[in-house]
């Protein structure tokens, strides 16, 4: 092997300049939280995917899909994983098999260490952490139930809409109702989608999913034609998630 | 979609995610977190993409760990990611590379904003001059030149011979200083 020659940038000139800028370089932390995140999510996924793929299919193939390819959403999928596993111990209990082992749902030092990250996407505003959903929107679609016209997708159970849901597991639960939406809206049909984002909002109002809901709400609003109440809900976004990885999709969806 | 993914350029699965060491893997992700990222960009993945890759790096690590030995994971990493971001390019070859505007959304230590935006600039400016680097040359010189692997190093991640590697990157070099000081001259006030 030939001897390693010095470093360019340990020489001078252009070379030097340019590639000593690279040194400011660093990934967001909310880029290693999502990879953190990944990470937990894919063996979590893993050890329980075959239990999760006999109850609820289409959830845990969203899951896969969102986790591993992102193609649809892109980043917002991972995004979304890196949200849920936050709460690392309800989390890992929300989707481990009956059967499974104990300590596997227990303290896993990666998600540990995803917990202990900053969350750059907190919504700007301290005081306003669950802003509810526009009042346009939380009236007589607020009261219709999510009626079984989503394909693949088994109706949540109605326990799953109760206040008695908070605080517990609801991974499934939740991400049941953002992939309703989601492919309702990846079907072009914004009138179901928002039904399940109002039913969402009402059921998960401190939701992990909350900024992709708020997004797919926007892009619904937006193929509905109501180009006022996405851009009502833009501005929410923008308050609410300044720097999340969403906003460039959210303004292109609501024609900014 | 998941079977394309573990399929990209490693051999059929040796472990199912069953058997993944959890602690492992998300310290070894922890680890190499930050090497993976900078060299998914600077192979020229956009900003996009490059979530998505280090993604895919992450199912493939997971689905190998069992087979990567201890101390062997950067190699890993790295070597993986090269095979990814390859594949990424191939698909989305129409697609613009990372532009100055997601440069600017990497973080900086810096926070005197003339500095800042001197560092934005030249940074933009090395993905300009890397991205005319061929993608073999670029990983070559990307790993010797900014993550400082030696040749030996690089041979080993990349697979190649060594004096594949020496000639790589005395190419690279030759035609990185080129560029670098034509686009310094340009763009320097």
């Amino acid at each position: 092997m030939t001897r390693d020659p010095p470093r360019l940038r340990d020489a001078g000139g252009a070379s030097r300049k340019l590639l000593r800028a690279a040194d400011m370089d660093r990934p967001s932390s909310a880029a290693r939280r999502r990879a953190l995140a990944v990470a937990g999510a894919v063996t979590t996924l893993g050890a329980t995917s075959a239990v999760a793929a006999a109850s609820s299919g289409a959830v845990a193939k969203g899951v896969l899909f969102w986790v591993c390819v992102g193609a649809a959403g892109g980043s917002t999928m991972a995004l979304a994983v890196s949200e849920l596993v936050q709460p690392a111990a309800s989390h890992s209990s929300s989707v481990a098999p009956a059967g499974a082992a104990p300590a596997r749902a227990a303290a896993i030092p990666n998600r540990q260490a995803v917990s202990a990250l900053p969350q750059p996407y907190l919504p700007s505003s301290a005081a306003a952490p669950t802003a509810p959903a526009a009042p346009a929107l939380a009236g007589p679609r607020a009261a219709t139930a999510v009626e079984p016209w989503l394909p693949g997708l088994p109706a949540p159970s109605a326990a799953s809409f109760g206040d008695d849901q908070r605080g517990k597991p609801t991974l499934f639960e939740e991400l049941r109702l953002i992939e309703a939406a989601r492919a309702s809206v990846g079907r072009g049909a914004p009138s179901p989608a928002l039904s399940v984002l109002d039913a969402y909002d009402r059921a998960y109002p401190g939701g992990q999913f909350q900024p992709e809901a708020l997004a797919l709400r926007i892009q619904a609003l937006s193929q509905s034609g109501d180009k006022v109440g996405a851009r009502a809900q833009l501005a929410q976004f923008q308050r609410r998630y300044p720097r999340h990885p969403l906003l460039a999709r959210v303004l292109a969806a609501a024609g900014d | 979609m998941l079977e394309r993914v573990l399929s990209m350029g490693v051999q059929a699965p040796a472990a199912t995610l069953e058997t993944v060491d959890e602690g492992r893997l998300g310290a070894v992700v922890g680890e190499h977190f930050e090497v993976l990222w900078r060299f998914m960009h600077r192979l020229g993945l956009a900003e996009g993409d490059v979530d998505d890759a280090v993604q895919e790096v992450i199912v493939v690590l997971a689905r190998k760990l069992d087979q990567v030995q201890a101390g062997s994971e950067r190699a890993f990493v790295l070597s993986t990611a090269f095979r990814v971001a390859s594949e990424f390019r191939r698909r989305t070859r129409r697609r613009r590379e990372v532009d100055d505007s997601s440069l600017a959304q990497l973080q900086s230590t810096d926070h005197d904003p003339e500095s800042r935006l001197t560092q934005k600039r030249l940074r933009g400016l090395l993905q300009q001059v890397l991205r005319e680097l061929p993608i073999e040359l670029r990983a070559v010189f990307v790993l010797y030149e900014l993550e400082e692997l030696t040749m030996a190093e690089i041979a080993t991640t990349l697979g190649l011979p060594p004096g594949t590697v020496a000639s790589r990157l005395r190419r690279a070099r030759e035609t990185f200083e080129k560029l670098a000081g034509v686009a310094l001259k340009e763009h320097e006030p």
